[in-house]
């Protein structure tokens, strides 16, 4: 009997769904006194929601912004690598505008090369070029950046070149002093110094002098800047004076050079 | 087991019919949100055995009939009617079976739901529509049956303990 009491309990919501959907206007009325009793509840609910809400959306900012923080940060660091990039074109830029600003009141054609390799022995001064004979460069051509001369092409490959340096131990250049028009050779050391060799003991030179390309020789043309003095003395067998002298391109920070195109009579 | 015309019992009912109606849709995930008065059925199902069932599914659908505003004594029928079947499947049921619990729930809230949605769509929807609210309801289910232990935690406290091995003793 007990068991069979469920089943009839199931009669009632079944007699009340009849009879409510035999009166609808019952059906509201019931309904507006529960919407009407329960209100203050549902309010309260109300206020509840807003609260989970409010956490649930704020929890999801914050979860955003953890999760935003790592890309943030990725893109801070591309950014400031691109930053790193764009400030070493400016300074290439700047560095180039300097080299055409030298190169065009020359008189000759230039072809402008990129250093690309150096050297690994410590004394020696021979660079590696980006450029070789493909790009119409040969050997001897002059190696000059808008502080004077640097040296000049030794070898030539296809596509890149090698050049010999003024500091190099190897590197020697006809020179002349650019007031008492003292003529000397410049020779490398392997240090940041060049000797200027072979000056006449009576030779008037002086200390601070600039000392320019003397044009004797098929290579180098005349009247380009290679340093000043800055010391002199006699040689080891006193029959000439020889100069130390301070080169006026800063070898330890090439990066472009211009080549000069020079007829072969020059 | 508590008496059923308790205030215990009453206040329960009326703060889950809140939680229900109000504060669970704070809680969606893809406008599906569980209902606490289908798990409170399962719950008695669960713990208090056969006669509380019914009585606890009339009331419960009884309030969701007015908490939705249709037809009063719909959802009251349907969940009597399933609370019956529900009764049934848990006196038949393997209890120590992992998982069963969340099973039955399971199938008991997407019944509730695919059995509305039967009565009151039928012939009307077109097929792709049904088909969606089942997946619906079948995601209700799954959420709400997902919460079977926490509210069993909580109803626990609320009611006290009930020993489950003590009652199948002298069942």
């Amino acid at each position: 009997m007990r068991r069979w009491r469920s089943y009839y309990f199931l009669a009632v919501p079944v007699i009340a769904l009849i009879a409510f959907f035999q009166y609808p206007r019952f059906n509201e009325s019931v309904h507006s006194i529960f919407s009407t009793l329960a209100r203050p509840a549902f309010v309260l609910g109300a206020s509840l929601r807003e609260g989970f809400y409010t956490v649930r959306y704020q929890s999801g900012n914050f979860l955003d912004a953890v999760g935003k923080q790592k890309e943030y940060l990725s893109r801070i660091q591309e950014l400031e690598g691109q930053l790193i990039r764009f400030r070493e074109m400016d300074r290439e830029n700047l560095r180039l505008k300097k080299l055409l600003n030298f190169s065009l009141p020359l008189a000759t054609r230039t072809i402008g090369v990129r250093v690309i390799g150096e050297d690994v022995t410590p004394w020696k001064k021979v660079v590696l070029l980006d450029k070789g004979s493909r790009h119409n460069l040969k050997k001897d051509m002059v190696v000059v950046v808008p502080e004077g001369l640097a040296g000049r092409i030794l070898e030539v490959e296809p596509y890149t070149a090698h050049a010999i340096l003024l500091p190099d131990p190897d590197s020697r250049v006809s020179a002349l002093t650019a007031t008492s028009r003292a003529q000397g050779i410049i020779a490398g050391i392997g240090t940041d110094k060049l000797q200027m060799k072979y000056l006449a003991l009576d030779a008037e030179v002086e200390i601070g002098e600039d000392v320019t390309t003397s044009g004797v020789g098929s290579i180098f043309p005349k009247g380009l800047l290679i340093g000043k003095i800055e010391s002199i003395e006699r040689d080891n067998d006193g029959l000439h004076l020889l100069a130390l002298v301070k080169p006026s391109v800063p070898f330890s920070k090439l990066e472009e050079v211009l080549c000069l195109v020079l007829s072969p009579q020059k | 087991m508590p008496r059923l015309v308790s205030a215990k019992v009453i206040l329960y009912f009326l703060v889950l019919a809140v939680l229900d109606g109000t504060v669970m849709p704070a809680f969606q995930i893809h406008a599906v949100y569980p209902s606490f008065l289908l798990l409170f059925i399962c719950y008695a199902a669960f713990q208090w055995g056969a006669p509380k069932t019914v009585y606890v599914a009339f009331w419960a659908g009884l309030l969701r009939d007015l908490l939705g505003g249709g037809l009063i004594g719909l959802d009251a029928t349907l969940l009597v009617a399933l609370a019956l079947a529900l009764d049934f499947l848990v006196q038949k049921m393997e209890r120590q079976l992992p998982g069963i619990y969340f099973v039955v729930a399971f199938l008991f809230v997407f019944c509730a739901g695919a059995l509305r949605l039967l009565v009151c769509y039928a012939g009307e929807m077109p097929p792709s529509l049904v088909w969606s609210y089942l997946a619906m309801s079948a995601m209700t289910a799954l959420y709400t049956s997902a919460l079977l232990p926490l509210f069993n935690f909580i109803t626990n406290g609320w009611f006290g303990h009930a020993s489950t091995k003590q009652y199948e003793l002298f069942r």
